[in-house]
C-alpha cells in the first residue's frame, strides 16, 4: 500500500503535545512521580526516545498505542555484554557461515507486541554488519548472521536499553520439525490409500479394475511403511535389542503382519481381503497423537528455555598487570577477581577486600545478607550487594561446591527419568496379543492351515494397540494445553505418573513461602528525632548497599524532604556479622543486630534495656537495634513477609491430606514462626543444600514420595531428587534446569491446580484405556470365531481411536478444571 | 470405464504434487513461525517519504533468503 493509511504522521513532539499527559513517561507510558521534572521515568526511556526520534521511527509509537500493552516493570539494570565480542562467544555459540560471517541465535526477553517486533527488526537492520535476520515472536528467538567486525556488544546494549534483554543458549538442531513433515505426508498417503480401497467396500472384488486399485494401494503403502512408520520400527528395534518391551513392539508386529497378510492376498488375487487402508489410518492416528503431545512438551521446554537463556559471565581477573575479562571456566586457582555490585560470584574463593556484603539467598537460603571480612570464604553463587570487592580464587569453577553439587543433581535427574507406566502397559499387552494369535492358530488348524494363519494374523491386526497408544497421549496433550494456559509449564511427562503418588510437599521458605525481602513489622523509638534518625539509618545502610536501606528509603519517601536534614556522614565502619556505624552530623549512630550490641554500646545497662524492650516483639522476627551516641535510639522487628495467597493455597493442599514440610537455610526461629502462622506440619531451619537433599532421599527409602518446590541453588539437589520438582519463573537457572514443572509466577495455588489437572488426566487416560481394552476383547473374540473380516476391522479400528479421543475431551470438560 | 486407467494415475500424480509442495514449504520453514508474520502485516514500511535507515542491499539479501 503506497497511500498512507492514516493521516500524515505528525512530528513526534507534536504528537506528544496533543496527547500531553504530564503524569506519564513519554516513552514507556509508566506513571511518573509528582516531583519528577523530566517527561521520562528514567534515563533509559529518554535514551530510547531520542534514538527513535533521531532515526525517524515514530511509527513505533503509533504501533505501540494501537497494540495496547507494554511491559510495566521494566528492569533497566543492563548486564555486561562484553562476552559477545569475544572469540569464545564465536566458538561456542556461533556457526561459521563463510570466512567472515557467523550465524547465531539470541533469546530476547520482553517482546510483547507488534511494536516490539518492529523496533527490534529496525534496530537490527540499522546496525553495522548484520546480515540475514529472523525474529520469531512466539519463541522470542532472534537468529541472524553477522560480520566478524560487527560490534555485538553495542547491539545487545542497545537492545537491552530499549527493554529487550539478550540471553544465550547453546542452540540445538537447526532442522525444521520433522514430525510435521511425516505427519503431513502420512495424512496424504492414508487418504489416498482409503480412496483406492473404496471400490472394495462397494463390492468390487474381481477383474482388471480391482487389480489396478489394489496394486495402487500397495504402491502407496510402501512409502507409508518405509518412511511414515519408521519411528515405530526404530523404537521397537531398540527395545528388542535391549531386551525390554515397549509399546512400539505390538504396533510394529501389527503393521508387519497386516502388510505380509495383505501382500500375500494381493498376490493370490483376493483383492477384497486387504488391510492397506487400516494400516494407513493406524499410522496417521498414531503419528497425530504423538505429534500433538510432543508439541505440548516442546512449548513447555521453549518457555523454560526463555527463562534459562542467560549471558555467560566474564569475570575481571588481574593478569599481566591489568584487569582482563576472562570467562569463568578459564580462571586459575590463586588469581584475583574483581566483582562489581550485583555480580554473581562464579567460584569459591577467599575475600581479599576488607569487607563485603553478600546475599547468600540462592546458595544457603538465608534471607538476610551477610557481612564478610578479609580472609572469609566466599561461595560461588552468592551475589555481591556492596561496592566493588576483590577475592582470590581458591577453587576452579568445576571444583566449586556449587558445581560438584550440580553434577550430583544431574545424575539424580537421569535416574528418575527411567521408569515409564507406558512400558508397563506394553509388558502385558504384547504377550496377551501373541497368545490370542496362537490360540487362533490352534483353533483353526484342524479346519485348514491356510485359514489358521489367516485368523492368527487377523487377530494381530485387530488387537493393534492403536486405541491403547492414543489414550494416554491424548489425555496428556489436553492437560499440557490447559496447564500452559494456566501458567504451568510441564517439562517432563513423568509428572503425570509420579504426581499422584506424592504424599509429602516440601517447600523452601525464602522466596517461595515468603517474598524474599525484609519488611519492618514492628518498631519502637527512644528518640525525639525519629525523622532525622530514619534518614541517618537510610544513609548509613545505603553506603553498604544493605537492603534495609531500601526499606527506610520507602518510608522516607512517604514523609518527603526529610533527607535534606542530613548534612554530612563520615567514618562509616562495617562490623562483619554485626552491623554498621558512622558519624552522622557529628553524632555517632550504629545500626546492627541485638547480639552484636556490645561491639557498639559502651554500657551494659543499655544492652539490658534493649534486650528487655525487644522481648515484646513477636517470636521469630529479626531484630535491628539502633544506638545514638551509645544510648538507645530505636528497635525494629524485621520479617520476610509471607505472600498473601500462601495461606489459602496451603490449606487447599492440606485438604488433599498431604504432609506439608518447610526446609530452609534460614534461622530456625524464623522458620518456626512460618510454621506457626501457616498450615504447615513441620519446619526445619538451618538446612544446608546437602541437608535438604539428604532429607528427601532418606525419606524416599521409607516410601515417602515428594513434591519439592524451591527457587535457589540450595534447593537444586532436592528438586532433582524429588519425584516432582517444581520451581517458578523468577528462580535461579539451577532450579529451572532441574525442575519438572515450572510455574510462570510464584503462585502456590497453581500446585493445587496441578494436582487437579493430573487427576483429571489420569481419569481420562483410564477411561480411554478401558474403552480400548473393551474394544480389543470384543474384536479378538469375533476374529477368533472367524466372524470378522477386513471390512469390519477397517471400520472398527478408526472408530475405536476416535472414541478414545472423544472420551478424553469429554472427561476434561466434565472435570472443568 | 476405460477412462479410469488414465484418471486414477492422474489423481495420484496430483496428490503427489501436493505432497511435493508440502515438502517444499516444510523445507523452507514455512511452518516454523506461525505468529510473527501475522504481526509484520501491521508495519507500513513501504510508505514513501518515511525515512527509514534500511540498508537496501541488506534488504535485497533478506528477500533472496526468504524465497
Amino acid at each position: 500500500m503506497n497511500q498512507p493509511a492514516l493521516s500524515p504522521t505528525p512530528s513526534l513532539t507534536e504528537t506528544l503535545r496533543v496527547e500531553d499527559d504530564s503524569s506519564v513517561c513519554k516513552h514507556c507510558g509508566s506513571v511518573l512521580g509528582a516531583e519528577q521534572d523530566s517527561p521520562f521515568c528514567c534515563a533509559g526511556c529518554e535514551t530510547v526516545f531520542h534514538l527513535i526520534e533521531a532515526r525517524g521511527w515514530q511509527e513505533f509509537y503509533r504501533l505501540r498505542d494501537q497494540a495496547g500493552t507494554m511491559n510495566q516493570d521494566r528492569d533497566l539494570d543492563i548486564p555486561s555484554y562484553a562476552y559477545l565480542n569475544s572469540e569464545a562467544y564465536r566458538e561456542q555459540f556461533c556457526q561459521e557461515r563463510t570466512q567472515q560471517t557467523y550465524g547465531t541465535v539470541w533469546y530476547l526477553d520482553g517482546l510483547h507486541c507488534a511494536a516490539c517486533v518492529w523496533l527490534v527488526e529496525k534496530m537490527m537492520r540499522a546496525h553495522e554488519g548484520i546480515g540475514v535476520m529472523d525474529l520469531n515472536f512466539g519463541e522470542s528467538r532472534l537468529s541472524f548472521e553477522f560480520d566478524r567486525e560487527s560490534d555485538l556488544q553495542k547491539l545487545a546494549e542497545q537492545l537491552a536499553a530499549a527493554g529487550y534483554r539478550v540471553g544465550l543458549r547453546p542452540h540445538g538442531s537447526e532442522l525444521p520439525n520433522e514430525g510435521l513433515l511425516r505427519l503431513g505426508i502420512c495424512g496424504a498417503l492414508a487418504g489416498n490409500i482409503m480412496l483406492m480401497s473404496l471400490p472394495f467396500y462397494t463390492g468390487l472384488s474381481q477383474g482388471p479394475y480391482a487389480a489396478m486399485f489394489a496394486w495402487m494401494a500397495f504402491a502407496l503403502v510402501l512409502p507409508l511403511m518405509g518412511y511414515g512408520a519408521r519411528p515405530f520400527f526404530a523404537k521397537a528395534w531398540v527395545g528388542l535389542k535391549s531386551g525390554g518391551v515397549n509399546l512400539d513392539m505390538p504396533i510394529a508386529i501389527g503393521l508387519t503382519s497386516a502388510f505380509v497378510l495383505s501382500t500375500v492376498q494381493l498376490v493370490l488375487g483376493n483383492y477384497h481381503e486387504l488391510y492397506f487402508d487400516s494400516m494407513g489410518m493406524l499410522v496417521f492416528f498414531l503419528l497425530t497423537g504423538r505429534y500433538v503431545q510432543r508439541m505440548g512438551v516442546r512449548k513447555a521446554m521453549s518457555e523454560t528455555a526463555k527463562l534459562l537463556a542467560g549471558m555467560p559471565q566474564l569475570a575481571e581477573v588481574w593478569r599481566n598487570g591489568r584487569w582482563m575479562p576472562v570467562s569463568a571456566d578459564q580462571i586459575l586457582v590463586g588469581e584475583t577477581l574483581r566483582m562489581r555490585a550485583g555480580d554473581v560470584v562464579p567460584l569459591d574463593g577467599i575475600l581479599t577486600s576488607e569487607t563485603a556484603v553478600l546475599n547468600l539467598h540462592v546458595v544457603t537460603g538465608e534471607s538476610h545478607p551477610v557481612y564478610l571480612k578479609r580472609e572469609d570464604k566466599v561461595l560461588a553463587g552468592s551475589v555481591n550487594m556492596g561496592g566493588t570487592m576483590r577475592m582470590k580464587a581458591s577453587q576452579t569453577v568445576e571444583d566449586s561446591r556449587f558445581a560438584r553439587f550440580q553434577t550430583l543433581a544431574d545424575s539424580l535427574t537421569r535416574q528418575k527419568n527411567r521408569d515409564q507406566v507406558f512400558e508397563r502397559a506394553a509388558r502385558w499387552f504384547l504377550p496377551a496379543a501373541l497368545s490370542a494369535a496362537l490360540l487362533g492358530l490352534f483353533l483353526w488348524w484342524p479346519v485348514s492351515p491356510g485359514q489358521a494363519f489367516s485368523t492368527a494374523l487377523t487377530v494381530l491386526i485387530v488387537v493393534c494397540p492403536c486405541a491403547l497408544a492414543l489414550a494416554v497421549p491424548t489425555a496428556r496433550s489436553l492437560a499440557l494445553g490447559r496447564a500452559s494456559r494456566a501458567g504451568i509449564w510441564i517439562k517432563s511427562l513423568r509428572v503425570f505418573e509420579t504426581l499422584p503418588t506424592v504424599d509429602t510437599v516440601v517447600f523452601d521458605k525464602t522466596g517461595v513461602l515468603t517474598e524474599g525481602k525484609p519488611n519492618i513489622v514492628e518498631e519502637k523509638w527512644f528518640t525525639d528525632r525519629p525523622h532525622w534518625l530514619s534518614a541517618a539509618i537510610c544513609e548509613l545502610e545505603s553506603s553498604v548497599h544493605h537492603p534495609l536501606a531500601g526499606m527506610f528509603r520507602e518510608r522516607l519517601e512517604v514523609a518527603k524532604g526529610l533527607r535534606q536534614t542530613i548534612d554530612h556522614i563520615e567514618a562509616v565502619e562495617v562490623r562483619p556479622g554485626i552491623g554498621v556505624r558512622g558519624e552522622v552530623d557529628g553524632v555517632r549512630v550504629s545500626v546492627g543486630s541485638l547480639a552484636g550490641l556490645d561491639g557498639f554500646a559502651s554500657e551494659p545497662q543499655v544492652q539490658d534495656f534493649m534486650t528487655r524492650e525487644a522481648a515484646s516483639f513477636p517470636a521469630g522476627v529479626g531484630i535491628v537495634a539502633v544506638l545514638i551516641d551509645g544510648r538507645p535510639g530505636a528497635l525494629f522487628a524485621v520479617e520476610d513477609r509471607v505472600g498473601d495467597e500462601v495461606d489459602g493455597s496451603l490449606s487447599a493442599l492440606k485438604r488433599r491430606r498431604l504432609d506439608l514440610t518447610v526446609l530452609s537455610g534460614d534461622r530456625p526461629e524464623a522458620v518456626q514462626k512460618v510454621v506457626d502462622d501457616l498450615p504447615l506440619d513441620r519446619g526445619l531451619g538451618g538446612q544446608m543444600p546437602e541437608d535438604k537433599l539428604r532429607y528427601v532421599v532418606a525419606r524416599q527409602s521409607e516410601r515417602n514420595r515428594f513434591l519439592m518446590m524451591g527457587d535457589g541453588l540450595n534447593d537444586m539437589g532436592a528438586i532433582a531428587a524429588a519425584e516432582v520438582g517444581v520451581t517458578y519463573g523468577g528462580a535461579t537457572d539451577a532450579a529451572l534446569k532441574f525442575a519438572d514443572v515450572v510455574l510462570r509466577t510464584r503462585d502456590l495455588s497453581r500446585i493445587d491446580y496441578l494436582f487437579d489437572l493430573v487427576e483429571t488426566t489420569g481419569k481420562a487416560a483410564r477411561r480411554g484405556l478401558a474403552l480400548s481394552l473393551g474394544y480389543n476383547l470384543i474384536a479378538v473374540s469375533l476374529s477368533l470365531a472367524g466372524l470378522i473380516g477386513p471390512l469390519t476391522a477397517a471400520i472398527l479400528m478408526p472408530l475405536s481411536s476416535l472414541s478414545v479421543v472423544g472420551i478424553s475431551a469429554w472427561t476434561f470438560r466434565e472435570g472443568g478444571s | 470405464m476405460g477412462i479410469l486407467w488414465i484418471l486414477v494415475p492422474l489423481a495420484l500424480l496430483l496428490s503427489a504434487s501436493a505432497g511435493g509442495a508440502y515438502w517444499w514449504a516444510w523445507r523452507n520453514r514455512q511452518f516454523e513461525d506461525m505468529e510473527t508474520p501475522a504481526l509484520r502485516v501491521l508495519f507500513e514500511d513501504a510508505k514513501p517519504g518515511n525515512s527509514l535507515l534500511v540498508d537496501e542491499e541488506k534488504h535485497e539479501r533478506m528477500r533472496n533468503h526468504d524465497c
